[in-house]
């Protein structure tokens, strides 16, 4: 909330040839081919604007890596929206994912739940007609993980996979998908309610259940709603997507692919290289809490910065060759997710959409620690099991947004048994 | 819906169907706002936006769109709220401008030259004015050489509306009433189309940055002459009618120190484009419009003083400005929206001037509009006895300050066209098709317009 004073002095900003954005044209990040392939046109802007004001989207985007960091730091000046916002003032839920109870039942739900349930999809997967990695291994993996965190039955997992999908693609700017987005919450507040009852009577260890305690006196449509906000929020896209590329970047790469069959430790390796290399969200949204002078341009109040992971990643500055995936680079430590922290002088890779560490409970692993394990445990059960993949010969797909601000994952990759 | 959409040009007045929401309103897809046929046929997609959409949250974007008339209105008139336009917006080559200001600092810098440009000084300047467009437009219907080989002096004569009067008329006022020397003005024509085809990233801004440079030192030369020896304008019988603009800028004082050279390099930048391509498009729309209304036309040939209530109907109904942004000082909610502190705010002119529940059938161009207030322009817009102001020139503190000077210009312009062109009548083989097949929509994204008005008439 600002302050309630109406400004009206201008801070002068002499505008010169410099800042003339011919380089990168207005509302590039609209246009097709950065949607299809964003890198060169993040590059142009690494190279040529610390800071640039994109009018035609209403937003400045800030592509260096020092200055990526140092802005998802800046608490004091810059905040992010809740996710469920997107829904409008009708989506009343309340986002639960930090109640004591709820994370506890988070954490110990994808720690107890990951390795059997990483089991039966490979299992499937391999018997699985249609050889395709992406729908029949890591989509399944994380939506029968989800259901089993929230308390959801195995045989509804299907169908709350795909709400859960639906919802959270929701959360966008096309109305269609909005709408569709709306219509899957209707429908699985009425799939979470008709669960209310037995977890009344029989609490397990489960959002559902902790959702219960910590909502006393609420109807079972707002403890549904609740739930559903908290699903909203704890978006498991990067969990999703970081698996899917690093799959694929594993069956593109042999060569690095061997390495890690050779050495298992180097499957966490692999997995933070394929953050820096191919996050699935590319950028994070900021948007200041007042009018703050940064990179020598004046952010407005309520200006919206896009601090473009992707392009922080691949800061030639930072990382040697950032074009190239290589799970052995001596230049990148992974520990934090907010990116600020760099151990023994190496620099982290910036990764959206874990959340900053949990500090509700102080004992629990944070949202990076349980990313991480959930990632190794899949990864892992595909990777160096018995069974060795490879690239099927037809494969032509890759990784690839679909429209702005989509998740930039690989959607199909079809794999065949190795020798 | 597909996540790829191709917006096929559609008739007017029809809008793409983009699906239904949960709720049973249609749905809006923010990309329509980019397309090639939202720029020709935007009144349906406003309409939707105003039944359902009041304030409509264009994620796209970025930003909101408020469409209905008393909204727009309310907003414009709420300085607090909806404070100026987003700073840094006019940045590029305007440089800061008083768009940006708010308040008292706003204020006293508007005074400077508003008092300039309404009322008695107006009035003194109005000859001048007349005696321009005479000329010009007496030159524009001379016959050509080849006309004159030909012998067709007098017979049916093709002209471009833009190219003989209104792409220059306008400029050539501002120059006029800025005190620009008159040996000055074809730069600054050079000067204002380069400043004007460079605005915000195109690839024409390295020119434009260049253009503003040369305005910026040849003005540098005029403020250190005029802050010492100011000039002065002098009216017909000519006696001084006061100081010119540029002087009166030079020598003006605020808190006791002359204004820098580039908040006045900005003014003017942002009277000439201010009063330079909306003049312009008022005038082709206003002629395209009558032209497509024959009727109109033979009363306004009958009664010349309909001019007036054709420039107003004229800017309700296809004003060159498609409306101005606000961005929000505080969090407000309108119509259950919570628009956030800090948000840019689209407040669509186009929108309002065509909200039914203010003018009833607003598709339809017609000057005898009885709901329509058609007198001198008022700054906080007029309301009274049924009658409504169009939004054409904005409301409240930054209501527009050249209103009166444009009004003019389009009403002494036309009635000398009117007296020079007989029988005036759409060219119709000179005018393409757009891709409807129909005649080319007059453009009504920002700022834009018809690109030219090609006009058959016999010689006076």
């Amino acid at each position: 909330m600002a302050a309630k004073t109406a400004r009206s002095y201008e801070v002068y900003q002499r505008q010169t040839e410099r800042d003339i954005p011919i380089v990168v044209p207005p509302g590039f990040s609209l246009q097709p081919d950065f949607i299809a392939e964003p890198y060169a046109t993040l590059a142009l802007l690494r190279d040529n604007y610390s800071c640039f004001r994109d009018w035609d989207t209403n937003t400045l985007w800030v592509t260096r890596y020092d200055d990526v960091t140092s802005l998802i730091a800046d608490d004091a000046n810059f905040g992010t929206r809740p996710r469920g916002l997107s829904y409008g003032p009708d989506f009343s839920g309340r986002d639960l994912h930090e109640d004591p109870l709820v994370s506890m039942a988070i954490a110990s739900g994808i720690q107890d739940g990951a390795p059997s349930i990483a089991e039966v999809s490979l299992y499937n997967f391999v018997n699985c007609a249609e050889p395709d990695l992406i729908a029949n291994f890591v989509e399944p993996f994380i939506e029968s993980l989800l259901a089993s965190v929230v308390g959801i039955h195995i045989s509804d997992a299907d169908r709350f996979g795909t709400l859960w999908r639906a919802i959270n693609e929701g959360v966008c700017w096309n109305p269609n998908r909005e709408d569709r987005g709306r219509r899957a919450i209707t429908e699985l507040v009425a799939l979470i309610t008709e669960y209310l009852p037995k977890k009344r009577s029989d609490p397990t260890n489960d959002i559902l259940s902790a959702a219960m305690s910590c909502s006393t006196g609420g109807s079972e449509n707002e403890i549904a709603l609740n739930v559903v906000a908290t699903l909203v929020e704890l978006d498991l896209r990067t969990l999703e997507g970081s698996l899917a590329n690093l799959l694929y970047l594993m069956m593109t790469h042999p060569d690095q692919y061997e390495l890690v069959r050779q050495n298992d430790e180097l499957v966490e390796r692999a997995w933070q290289e394929t953050l820096r290399h191919s996050p699935p969200i590319t950028e994070v949204h900021r948007y200041a809490k007042r009018e703050v002078e940064r990179f020598g341009q004046l952010i407005p109040m309520g200006g919206l910065v896009i601090c473009s992971a992707a392009a922080a990643n691949r800061d030639p500055k930072i990382f040697n060759e950032p074009d190239r995936f290589d799970i052995t680079r001596k230049d990148l430590a992974y520990r934090e997710p907010r990116g600020q922290f760099r151990i023994d002088g190496l620099p982290a890779g910036v990764v959206p959409g874990l959340g900053a560490p949990a500090t509700l409970p102080p004992d629990s692993p944070s949202t990076y620690g349980l990313t991480a394990y959930a990632a190794m445990i899949a990864a892992k059960s595909v990777l160096l099991g018995s069974n060795h993949f490879q690239l099927a010969e037809t494969h032509d797909h890759t990784i690839a947004a679909r429209w702005p601000e989509d998740a930039r994952v690989c959607r199909r990759l079809l794999v065949k048994r190795g020798a | 819906m597909s996540d790829t959409v191709d917006f096929r040009p559609l008739a007017l007045g029809t809008p793409h169907d983009m699906g239904t929401a949960l709720d049973g309103r249609p749905l809006i897809d923010p990309r329509i706002f980019d397309s090639t046929e939202f720029r020709r046929n935007p009144y349906p997609y406003y309409r939707v936006l105003r039944d359902h959409y009041p304030v409509y949250w264009d994620k796209l974007h970025n930003r909101y769109l408020i469409t209905r008339y008393e909204d727009v209105r309310a907003a414009y008139l709420d300085g607090e709220t909806y404070n100026t336009i987003p700073k840094g917006s006019s940045n590029l080559l305007n440089g800061n401008t008083i768009l940006e200001l708010g308040g008292r600092d706003h204020a006293r810098r508007r005074r400077l030259f508003s008092t300039e440009l309404a009322g008695q000084p107006l009035e003194a300047r109005l000859p001048a004015i007349r005696r321009l467009a005479l000329e010009m437009i007496t030159l524009a219907m001379e016959p050509t050489a080849k006309e004159m080989a030909e012998r067709n002096i007098g017979g049916r004569r093709t002209i471009e509306l833009g190219r003989a009067f209104a792409n220059e008329f306008p400029i050539r006022v501002v120059g006029e009433v800025l005190g620009f020397p008159v040996e000055a003005q074809n730069h600054f024509y050079y000067w204002y189309t380069s400043i004007q085809n460079g605005r915000h990233g195109s690839e024409k801004a390295r020119e434009g940055l260049q253009a503003r440079k040369d305005l910026e030192n040849y003005v540098w030369d005029l403020v250190k002459q005029r802050r010492h020896k100011p000039t002065f304008l002098y009216d017909e019988d000519g006696e001084s009618t006061g100081e010119d603009m540029i002087s009166r800028l030079s020598r003006a004082k605020i808190d006791g120190n002359h204004l820098s050279l580039t908040e006045i390099v900005s003014m003017i930048s942002v009277l000439v484009s201010g009063g330079g391509d909306t003049t312009r498009g008022a005038i082709l729309h206003m002629w395209r419009l009558l032209l497509e209304h024959p009727e109109q036309l033979a009363a306004v040939q009958e009664d010349p003083e309909l001019l007036h209530a054709a420039f107003h109907e004229t800017l309700r109904h296809a004003s060159p400005v498609g409306g101005m942004s606000r961005s929000t000082n505080y969090d407000t909610v309108l119509h259950g929206v919570t628009i956030p502190a800090g948000a840019w705010v689209e407040l669509v002119n186009f929108s309002a001037n065509h909200d039914e529940r203010i003018f009833p059938d607003p598709e339809t161009f017609n000057i005898f509009r009885p709901e329509l207030y058609t007198g001198k322009e008022v700054q906080r817009g007029y309301q009274v006895d049924g009658k409504h102001s169009h939004m054409g020139f904005g409301l409240g503190a930054h209501f527009c300050p050249g209103a009166w000077v444009a009004h003019q210009e389009t009403v002494i312009g036309s009635r000398i066209l009117l007296e020079h062109m007989q029988n005036p009548r759409l060219s119709p083989n000179k005018i393409a098709a757009d891709a409807h097949g129909g005649m080319e929509p007059i453009y009504t994204d920002r700022m834009s317009q018809l690109t030219e008005l090609w006009i058959d008439c016999d010689g006076g």
